[in-house]
Order: structure tokens, then C-alpha cells, then sequence
């Protein structure tokens, strides 16, 4: 650290000429391992990145990724302690030899989550904070915020508190604050994951416009591939800290070994053309946008129909829905907060004991709003909520906690227990159970959640998959007959978010009802069997998956996009196919080249 | 919720626009005659002129009401007070005429009972003090409203605050929104588990708070990890001495105005109000004078009311 540059003149500006040419970034044998971490997080990473390519890397949870992002402004190893090996060149700075404000002047680098990075009163401060750091004068501040107010379309937000916008508009201020700083170099990891439909596509446009203006270099961590490698020169898979792949994306999508060897969210475009190969169809072929899919299907089809007939699909969704004793319904459910803003406008709905059902919505549409009637923790200023056909309205929370299990977002916002018994125990000991009845419900539920061998563990110790189970079982030790789980996929890879959803699974098949709100189509698709849609605090559309994912035009007014499957599907002509396929397993049965059974 | 009540509105008034230094001195503007003076007729004039001000600064004069619901427990406190110890406590500025009795607070015959006697002049005198802080604390929440933290930071460089303290507040400020939506989700997180934090003992309402204490630490640690992150991924600390401020204060034209009228508006009002006072009328006991003439309980004279007539 002693070498480390300082304030020189010669770095005054955080204007730089771009070139265009050469290599930006070189990684040189990186390993890296976190103070107190027992394994590294990198391992002898070499990576070249030239200047103007994008690059999109992706992976599992623990890949290594948001830790390659943060050597490249030198958070590693200047802010984050640990061990390093190996170094980094960026720019013509080395990493170890350069403290972070002179890195962060060419490499802008947007975080995941847009709460965690907004730090100023207002949109315009918060655009204004990089440059002023770097003594950039004020008039030129003040041209470059109007120019990031108008990329990130927030005109007319210039003075609002930045946690005052929606989630995607904060993401996209966070954007515009790193765009405000003029680097060579942006860094996005992850930029969509905690989003909602609508802010992952306000974020992608305005990404898609920076790539188009050329010049600059872009490394983005996406695990939505679909929307993300159009615009990629090269693709990065990353595994336990190791690259494993490195190319261009349709020459890394190709090796399909690789692809189903790593935890990934491979688009249903490129796993389709996967499976028709293992019939012998579709040799070389590695599409991933929806339109490459169509234009192969719509060759590969009549082959297929030529030599072996159409298979039968198997619909579990399907079949008559028996309302008629709900065990959970709204009657005209209505609900204003105290600053007067409206957030549900009449809901009515019953849900029937055992059902899977999932609420899709954007952000603000009422979903989470909805379902936090049900255990009390909100009351309807007009309508009635009823649970097991018993009002609610003279029902204490704790109550209604012994009928609804309410699972946030962030587990973290609930564990504070020394031990996982006592963060079990909890709920129960709440509601005055015997001890006799606690001991019992606790030991069950870790028994079924397998956490039997973590009860006397520090919940804080453990994963956050583990820590997720632990909460989703401290509700449980109350036996409710119903589940919420509110946004279990946000923030989240694709395999984590499948745990929960298989978990719900389980306890679907025991008899919970669960309810689920997710921004994830694809698992909404393969688990709910029934779905909600809301917009402004409307039901916009009810009904199983397959009739509200058939109904395209109408998710398009809440920015819900159906599974990329089912879009390929819906947009077959030549020969026309079923417009309600919903998963992979389901696709293969049609095309009669597979079982139900295929991930995915 | 909270902010909007108590915190900085982003808009775009005249008094937003104004340089933070005449904020602060219009807040000294509206404090010090209410601290010199205890007229509640003037002080009743001087919170009718804060609460235009604030209309102006377009804080509605709803918002303005539930704020002062707040205020409702101290503003009793303060009844009962001075309506208590008036006779005890006030001797100086005790009229030189007998007090109209108007009733007991407690009217009850027991042990030392009837007590709390309560006359014209000790209402009008508490009424004032209430008058007194109503009008302190408006002109605050109206400072807080108009300044932002970004304006407080502006200030504090002028006055050559270390940047890295000026830096700390202006994040504590834009994070508070935050903060407090992380409460609630830990609070309702909690609360979905049957956790109610309901007690008499104080001890067992603090050991009850545990569960809510102990997430919102680890989840603000967390926090502060990123959030430092992303401020050094912004150069912050890249030169703090040459660091520059979109916001740099400086009085421009409307400032000198406003500036200029506030030092006459106390000048010209502390001499007022120290003449009148002098005949006795910038005192409670003036207002007193009139309620009596309106009452027909007979004033001694109402050209000087804290001389002999």
C-alpha cells in the first residue's frame, strides 16, 4: 500500500482519451482469497478484454463473479481485505499499485442492488457526486447531469430523493451517476437481479443504448443470457472462481457439456437446439434469441412431424379448480396508505386449500400489498379478507399467524437467534405453545427442512440458502395452512430460487397452500398452478399459467413476459404450434422428442 | 411518511432557492422575537406569518396540522405547567392588579385541595408559552424542509469543515429514507411471526425489542459495507482539497434582499417591541388588559397596564 499513487496532476482529470484499440483489461494469474475465507473466491484467473468489446460473464452463486467485477476498480484489494495474487491491468493502471479513486475514474461499476448505492438527497447530487470528486468543474457538472438525466430518462425526477423512485429508475439513476463520471469502462454486475420486469427492461434499453454509441468497454454479469447476448462479443462462464469458458457466445453456448455441467439459466432457445441435437437435429446450430429459435424450429419441425408423430402433452395445471369452500378469499378488497396513494382497488379472489399459486405484477402493482391482508400485518380500508371462510378483521396478527406463514424477501430481516432452535423456536414461543408442543413443532420442521443438524449452529454462520430454509421454518413450527413467500428469486440465481420453489414444492405435496410472488416467469410457469396478475392495484388476469401466459398482449401492459419457450412457441407459423406451451419438458412432448421430465 | 413531516422536501420554492445562510438566518428571524416577546396577540401574528411563510415553501397546512399533533403532549404539559406554578413562579412580570379568578383545576375539597388556581392572566401567560413553542419549532421544520442536506454541506464547507465529515452527514441524511424502510421490514418481518412488543415493564420491553434490535444491526452493517463500497467506486477521496461542489454557496441578488429585509424585520421589530414594551404592550399582560375590558372585569388602565393609573 505504500506504493500506492496518489493525487498526481497528470491524473487530475477523470477525462481520458478512449482509444480503440488494445487490450483495457488484463487479468495475470489472479487469485484472491477473502480474510477469513478458508477457499479462494479467484483462482489463477487470466482474462484479456480489448477495447470497445462487451463481455458478459455468468455463473452459479459463488463463481467468483462480483469478485472479478470488484478487482477491475480495485475495491480488491483496497477496500476489501484479503489475499492477492497475481495482478490486474486496467487502463495501463495496475491494480495493486493504484488506490481505487484513480481506477474508479476508468471503470464505472454499478452494483446489484440500486437502494444499496444511492447515498444522496437527490437525483441531481447523486449525479453530481462522482465528478465533483473528481474536480471536474461545475459548469461541466452541470452539462453532464443534464445528459444523465436525459439518458436515464429522469428529467422531471431532478429533485427527488432517488429512494423515492421505482426500482428500475433507481437502478438507472445508480447508472447515470456512473455515466456522469465519463469512464472507459463499465462494470455491471447484475444490474437486473433485483429488479422487477419493467425496471429490467428500463435498464437493459438504456444499457443497449450506451453499447450501440460504441467506444467504451463493457463487462456485464447477467443471468437473464436471452436478453443480454445479443449485444456480447464474448461470453465468460465462470465456476467455483475459474473461467470455464471464454468466447464467442455462440461458440461457449455450443459446448453443451460445459453449459449442463454448470448451474446455469441457459436460454430455453439454446437448450431446445441442445435437445434437438441429441436427436441428430439441428447439428452446429447455437441459437439464443427467440427469433433464431423460430426460424430453426420452423425448419427442424416438419422433419420431425415427418418421422414420428406429435406427442401427447401432460397437464398438471389443468382440470376444474374447486372454489367453492376457498380457504382464503378477498371480497372487494380496497387499501389506501396514509399518503393517500392506492394500492389495491378492489380485489376479489379465492384460493382453495392445496393450491401453488403465484402473484405477478410489476413493483407498486399491489402484489405484496395483497398478500400482506391475509396475515394482517395490512387491513383493507374497504372489503373483507377471509380466512378458512372466517373474517379477519377482528383477528390479531399473531392470529393470523397461526393460519398464514408470511416469508420476506430477505431472510436476514428476520434471524437475530443465537442458534437455528432458537430462531425456530421463536414464532411458537410468541403464541405461549407448551414447551412440549414447541420441542415437538420445532424437531418436525427440522426434520422436513433438513436443518435437524444445524439446530444448534449460528444461523448467522450459515449459508444464505440455509439461512433462507431457516426462516421459511421458523414460520412453519407454527403449522400454517398457508405460505407466503414473497419474492424468494429476487436477488437470486437462477438454482437458489429453484431450491425455494422446490422446497414450496414439498411442502405443497403435504398439504400447505402456497402463495408466491415472483418477477420470474419461468418458475412461475413450472410451479404455480394457478396465477394473478395485478397492475395499479387491479386483478388484470386470472387462471392457470397456460391461459394467462397465452394472453401476451395482455402481460404486455404490466411488462410480463411470458417464458422465452412459450414466445417460441407462440410465434411458430410454419407449421403453427401450440401457443400454451409452458416449459422445456412440455416442449420436447410436443415436438415428441422427450418426457416431462427435462429442467430447466 | 415521517420525512415528509419532519424532513427535507425537494421543491423548487423561493426559499428553497434561497442560499442556506439566509435559511438560517430567516430561522433566526422567526425565533428571536417569539424568545424576546410573550404577547400572544404578537406571537399569534408571528405564527400566522410562519405558517404563510411555509405555505409559500409549500408545506400544506395539513401536513403542518398532524406535525403539530405531536406537539400535543408537550403543548399540555406546558398548559398544566404554567397554570400551575403561575402564582409561585412569575413575579416580576406579575400584573400589579389583582388576578381574575377563573376556576380550579382541581376543584375537588380534599387535603390541601381546591388547588391549581387558575386566573385569566395565567392562561394568557401559558397560552403564550405554548404560542412560544409552536412557533420554535415550525420555524425548524420549516429550516428542515427548505434546506437540504446537501445545503447543509455546502455550509459546513464554507465554514472549511473537513470534507470527510461534511461527506458522512450528506450520506447519513440521503440514507435515512432507507433506514427507516428497513425498520418497518424487519418490524412486520417479526411481527408475522406473532411478536408484539407490548409491555409495562421496561426491562422485559427491551428484551422484547431483541428481535427487532438484532436484524436491523447486522442488516445496517451489511449495508454500510456496500455503501462505503459505492462511494469509493464514485472517487470519492481521490483529492479531497480540489474536490469540487455543485452547490457552492454564494449570496446571490434575491439573497441580499431577503438578507437585508431579516436584519431590519428584527432591528425595526426588537426596538418596536422594546418601546411597546416599555408602555406595556409587547407583555401577556396587555393581551390580559383587553380580554378584562372584553370580560368587563375592569381594568386598572389600559394606556399603561404595568404602571399605576
Amino acid at each position: 500500500m505504500n506504493t500506492l499513487k496518489r493525487f498526481s496532476p497528470q491524473l487530475g482529470s477523470a477525462e481520458a482519451k478512449i482509444q480503440t484499440q488494445g487490450a483495457i483489461i488484463e487479468f495475470k494469474g489472479v487469485t484472491w482469497r477473502y480474510q477469513e475465507a478458508k477457499e479462494p473466491s479467484l483462482k489463477g484467473i487470466d482474462l484479456k478484454v480489448d477495447r470497445g468489446e462487451v463481455i458478459v460473464i455468468t455463473g452459479p452463486s459463488g463463481a467468483g463473479k462480483t469478485t472479478l467485477c470488484r478487482c477491475l476498480n480495485g475495491l480488491i484489494p483496497h477496500f476489501f481485505e484479503g489475499e492477492l495474487q497475481g495482478d490486474v491491468n486496467v487502463a495501463g493502471m495496475s491494480l495493486r499499485a493504484n488506490d481505487i479513486p484513480f481506477l474508479a475514474a476508468k471503470v464505472g461499476l454499478l452494483f446489484d442492488d440500486p437502494s444499496n448505492q444511492l447515498f444522496n438527497s437527490t437525483v441531481e447530487e447523486e449525479l453530481a457526486f462522482g465528478p465533483e470528486n473528481y474536480a471536474i468543474p461545475v459548469p461541466e457538472i452541470k452539462l453532464r447531469i443534464d445528459e444523465g438525466l436525459e439518458f436515464a430518462r429522469l428529467e422531471n425526477s431532478r429533485y427527488k430523493n432517488p429512494h423515492a423512485l421505482s426500482g428500475g429508475q433507481q437502478q438507472a439513476c445508480a447508472l447515470a451517476s456512473i455515466f456522469t463520471m465519463r469512464p472507459e469502462i463499465f462494470v455491471l454486475d447484475e444490474p437486473t437481479s433485483n429488479l422487477d420486469p419493467y425496471g429490467a427492461q428500463l435498464i437493459f434499453q438504456r444499457l443497449s443504448e450506451l453499447i450501440q454509441k460504441g467506444r467504451r468497454t463493457f463487462i456485464v454479469v447477467e443471468h437473464n443470457l436471452e436478453t443480454i447476448l445479443p449485444y456480447a462479443d464474448r461470453l465468460v462462464v465462470m465456476d467455483r472462481g475459474a473461467i470455464l469458458g471464454d468466447g464467442k457466445p455462440k461458440d461457449v453456448l455450443k459446448q453443451v457439456d460445459l453449459m449442463e455441467g454448470v448451474d446455469l439459466q441457459v436460454p430455453h432457445a439454446t437448450q431446445l437446439a441442445y435437445e434437438l441435437q441429441k436427436h441428430d437435429y439441428a447439428k452446429g446450430e447455437t441459437p439464443f434469441t427467440t427469433e433464431e429459435a423460430v426460424s430453426l424450429l420452423t425448419r427442424v419441425v416438419p422433419l420431425l412431424l415427418a418421422r414420428r408423430p406429435p406427442g401427447r402433452r401432460s397437464d398438471p395445471t389443468e382440470g376444474e379448480r374447486d372454489v367453492t369452500n376457498p380457504l382464503v378469499e378477498t371480497r372487494g378488497v380496497e387499501f389506501a396508505y396514509p399518503d393517500g396513494t392506492r394500492a389495491l382497488n378492489g380485489v376479489s379472489l379465492k384460493i382453495p386449500e392445496g393450491d401453488y399459486v403465484g402473484f405477478i405484477g410489476r413493483n407498486g402493482s399491489g402484489k405484496t400489498t395483497l398478500v400482506k391482508m391475509f396475515d394482517g400485518l395490512l387491513r383493507p380500508t374497504k372489503g373483507e379478507v377471509l380466512l378458512g371462510g372466517e373474517e379477519t378483521a377482528s383477528k390479531s396478527v399473531p392470529q393470523l399467524a397461526r393460519f398464514v406463514g408470511y416469508n420476506f424477501q430477505n431472510p436476514d430481516d428476520q434471524i437475530f437467534a443465537r442458534t437455528v432452535r432458537e430462531e425456530l423456536e421463536f414464532a411458537p414461543k410468541n403464541l405461549n405453545l407448551s414447551p412440549e408442543e414447541i420441542t415437538r413443532a420445532v424437531e418436525a420442521v427440522a426434520r422436513d427442512l433438513e436443518l435437524s443438524k444445524y439446530l444448534d449452529v449460528n444461523p448467522f454462520s450459515l449459508s444464505q440458502g440455509l439461512r433462507r430454509r431457516v426462516a421459511i421454518g421458523s414460520t412453519l413450527t407454527l403449522d400454517p395452512k398457508v405460505l407466503v413467500v414473497d419474492e424468494p428469486t429476487t436477488g437470486q440465481d437462477y438454482s437458489r430460487a429453484k431450491v425455494v420453489m422446490e422446497l414450496c414444492k414439498r411442502l405443497n405435496e403435504k398439504g400447505k397452500t402456497i402463495l408466491i410472488i415472483s418477477h420470474n416467469m419461468d418458475l412461475i410457469a413450472e410451479y404455480c398452478r394457478y396465477v394473478y396478475v395485478l397492475k395499479d392495484g387491479f386483478l388484470l388476469t386470472e387462471g392457470t399459467p397456460k391461459r394467462v401466459f397465452s394472453q401476451p398482449e395482455t402481460l404486455m401492459e404490466t411488462s410480463i413476459v411470458p417464458p422465452q419457450i412459450t414466445r417460441i412457441f407462440q410465434q411458430m407459423t410454419k407449421p403453427a404450434l401450440p401457443h400454451d406451451v409452458l416449459t422445456m419438458g412440455e416442449a420436447l412432448e410436443v415436438l415428441g422428442i422427450g418426457g416431462a421430465s427435462h429442467g430447466e | 411518511m415521517a420525512s415528509e413531516l419532519f424532513g427535507y422536501r425537494p421543491l423548487n420554492t423561493f426559499f428553497h432557492s434561497l442560499d442556506p445562510r439566509v435559511k438560517f438566518a430567516i430561522f433566526f428571524s422567526l425565533t428571536l422575537p417569539a424568545v424576546s416577546w410573550n404577547d400572544p396577540i404578537y406571537l399569534t401574528a408571528l405564527l400566522a406569518a410562519i405558517l404563510a411563510i411555509g405555505r409559500i415553501a409549500k408545506n400544506s397546512f395539513r401536513t403542518t396540522g398532524r406535525f403539530l399533533l405531536y406537539l400535543v403532549p408537550a403543548l399540555l404539559f406546558l398548559l398544566v405547567y404554567n397554570l400551575l406554578f403561575y402564582e409561585s413562579s412569575i413575579v416580576s412580570a406579575r400584573p400589579s392588579w389583582n388576578l381574575a379568578f377563573l376556576f380550579y383545576l382541581i376543584p375537588v375539597k380534599f387535603w390541601v385541595c381546591p388547588c391549581g388556581h387558575v386566573s385569566l392572566e395565567s392562561l394568557v401567560y401559558a397560552s403564550g408559552a405554548m404560542d412560544r413553542i409552536i412557533i420554535i419549532v415550525l420555524s425548524g421544520r420549516f429550516l428542515l424542509s427548505v434546506t437540504s442536506p446537501a445545503d447543509l454541506t455546502s455550509l459546513m464547507v464554507k465554514l472549511r469543515i473537513p470534507s470527510e465529515i461534511t461527506t458522512a452527514i450528506n450520506v447519513a441524511f440521503g440514507f435515512l429514507p432507507v433506514s427507516l424502510a428497513q425498520l418497518t421490514g424487519v418490524v412486520e418481518a417479526q411481527r408475522a411471526r406473532g411478536w408484539e412488543a407490548k409491555s409495562k415493564n421496561p426491562v422485559t420491553l427491551v428484551r422484547k425489542a431483541v428481535p427487532t434490535i438484532v436484524p436491523v444491526i447486522t442488516r445496517s452493517l451489511t449495508r454500510a459495507e456496500f455503501l462505503a463500497a459505492a462511494i469509493s467506486s464514485r472517487g470519492y477521496g481521490f483529492d479531497p482539497k480540489r474536490r469540487t461542489y455543485l452547490r457552492e454557496i454564494k449570496f446571490k441578488g434575491r439573497d441580499w434582499y431577503t438578507f437585508s429585509f431579516l436584519i431590519g424585520f428584527i432591528l425595526i421589530g426588537q426596538a418596536i417591541g422594546a418601546a411597546a414594551w416599555g408602555l406595556g404592550w409587547a407583555d401577556y399582560r396587555f393581551t390580559t388588559l383587553i380580554l378584562r375590558h372584553l370580560l368587563g372585569l375592569g381594568p386598572p388602565c389600559l394606556w399603561h397596564p404595568l404602571g399605576p393609573c
